[in-house]
Formats: structure tokens, C-alpha cells, sequence
């Protein structure tokens, strides 16, 4: 379950970093960034429950 | 000063919030053909200021004797990433023809930065580990503040991405650091202490 969540969190992080070049510039794209990283962070947390590096990339892309 | 780090609006709100503030108009469609190079350089610059204080810091603390064996490899590692986040930035703004600000050299340049964001946090005079991160945490968020407001007003796509990448990064680094000093599994609220990431601006 916990594997299954992960990658879906990583899809989600995939198609956040497709989508918030094409957002205007404004309130709203930096909103996006930030929920962004987000879910990085529940990413990360999922990866320490399935015993693996936390972090391993110092710029997230959801392929970690 | 501003913090986000309140993280009383759930994320419905956030982005609700901000799309009424726009009217809808988010979606762009292609990029816009009057890039700003300045203002995008005048963005990342502010951004690098900040890597290269946190890149400073984890080299202070690292060389503190209160970091533990536990806590060595991990701030090790994103020390690592920071200086990651620092060449990165460099090389966008030589991309834009921009030049370079002038690199800190001191720790105290970090306790100034905190200090004038009104941040109590105090770097050179740390002695224990949950001072020393305490420091850590806080210039990582004056780091998130500025790739937050970058995400925002970026013109060109490719540093924006970088910088949104970054952000995150920062985001993670924030809950790692956190997990070191609040060690209690209860404590998850101090970990990821918000629906979004946009640091102090």
C-alpha cells in the first residue's frame, strides 16, 4: 500500500512539474510551487517508512 | 517579514483563494514572448544570496562538536544538495548574462540575514545540536521565501522549473532537519508543519 501511495505521490509530483510552466506567472503558479513541494515532503515521508534515502536528489522530480 | 509556515489554510483555500484573486486567467498557454531578464536574474540572485548563506551554515555546523554521529552523514548530504542548488543557480544567471553577487565568506554574513528578518536564531554562537539546526531551518526558510516568490514571477520556464525543483528540495530538507531535534512520531505537525511550502519573504 505504502508503494502503491508512493508512486502515485510521485505521478502527482510528475504532472505538477509539467503543468507550472504552462501557469501564468502570478499568485496562482506560486501557489502550485508550493504545493509542489508539498508533496515532495509527503513523498519523502513515504520513502522513510519504506526504509529508502529520504532525499536523494537535490532538485525533486518525482523519478526519485 | 511574512511566514508561510502558519499553514492555516488548508490548500482548497490557498489555491481557491488565489484563483478568485485572478479571476481564473492562471492557464497561459505558451510562454510569454517578452521575457525579463532582468527581473528574472534580479530573482535567482536573490535566491543564490540564500543558497550560499545555508551552504555556509552547514559548513559552520558541520564542524560543530555537537553534531552527532546520526546527524553527520544527513547534514552531509544536504550540504550536498545545496551546493547543488548554488552552482545551478550560478549557471542560470551566467545564462542570462547576469553577473554574479558577491559570495559570503563569514558565518556571522548568516545570523545578519536572520537578524534582519527578524528570525532569533543565532549560527555563530550555536553549541548544541537543536541550536545549530534551529539556525539551519531558519535559513532555509529565507531560501524557500525566495524560490516562492521566484515561482511566482519567473519569465523563462527553464530557470523557473529549477527553481521550482529547488523549492522543494528545501521543503524536504526542512522536514529532515525537523525530524532531528523533534524526535517524538507525534511530532509529524513540526515535521511538515503546513499544506505548502513558501518559506519566510
Amino acid at each position: 500500500m505504502l508503494e502503491l501511495l508512493h508512486r502515485l505521490e510521485d505521478a502527482q509530483l510528475t504532472a505538477y512539474l509539467n503543468a507550472i510552466p504552462k501557469l501564468s506567472g502570478g499568485p496562482v503558479r506560486a501557489a502550485a510551487a508550493a504545493i509542489f513541494a508539498n508533496d515532495a515532503q509527503h513523498v519523502m515521508m513515504l520513502r522513510i517508512r519504506l526504509d529508502r534515502p529520504p532525499a536523494p536528489a537535490a532538485f525533486v522530480d518525482g523519478r526519485e | 517579514m511574512t511566514s508561510h509556515r502558519a499553514g492555516r489554510l488548508s490548500r482548497r483555500e490557498l489555491l481557491v483563494g488565489t484563483v478568485m484573486v485572478t479571476g481564473g486567467a492562471a492557464v497561459a498557454g505558451p510562454e510569454p514572448a517578452g521575457a525579463d531578464d532582468v527581473g528574472d536574474a534580479s530573482l535567482l540572485s536573490s535566491a543564490l544570496r540564500f543558497e550560499r548563506l545555508s551552504v555556509l551554515a552547514y559548513e559552520h555546523v558541520l564542524a560543530l562538536p555537537a553534531v552527532t554521529s546520526t546527524a553527520r552523514p544527513l547534514l552531509a548530504e544536504l550540504l550536498g544538495h545545496e551546493r547543488a542548488h548554488v552552482q545551478v543557480l550560478e549557471q542560470e544567471l551566467s545564462a542570462l548574462g547576469a553577473p554574479l553577487p558577491q559570495a559570503p565568506t563569514r558565518p556571522s554574513q548568516v545570523d545578519d540575514a536572520l537578524s534582519a528578518h527578524d528570525m532569533s536564531a543565532d549560527l555563530t554562537t550555536a553549541k548544541t545540536l537543536k541550536d545549530a539546526v534551529q539556525a539551519l531551518l531558519d535559513i532555509g526558510s529565507l531560501c524557500e521565501g525566495a524560490y516562492y516568490t521566484a515561482a511566482g514571477k519567473l519569465t523563462r520556464s527553464r530557470p523557473l522549473i529549477r527553481v521550482v525543483q529547488a523549492l522543494a528540495s528545501e521543503g524536504q530538507h526542512g522536514t529532515l532537519l525537523s525530524r532531528l531535534i523533534h524526535t517524538d512520531p507525534r511530532d509529524i505537525n513540526q515535521w511538515v508543519p503546513a499544506w505548502y511550502v513558501a518559506g519566510v519573504t
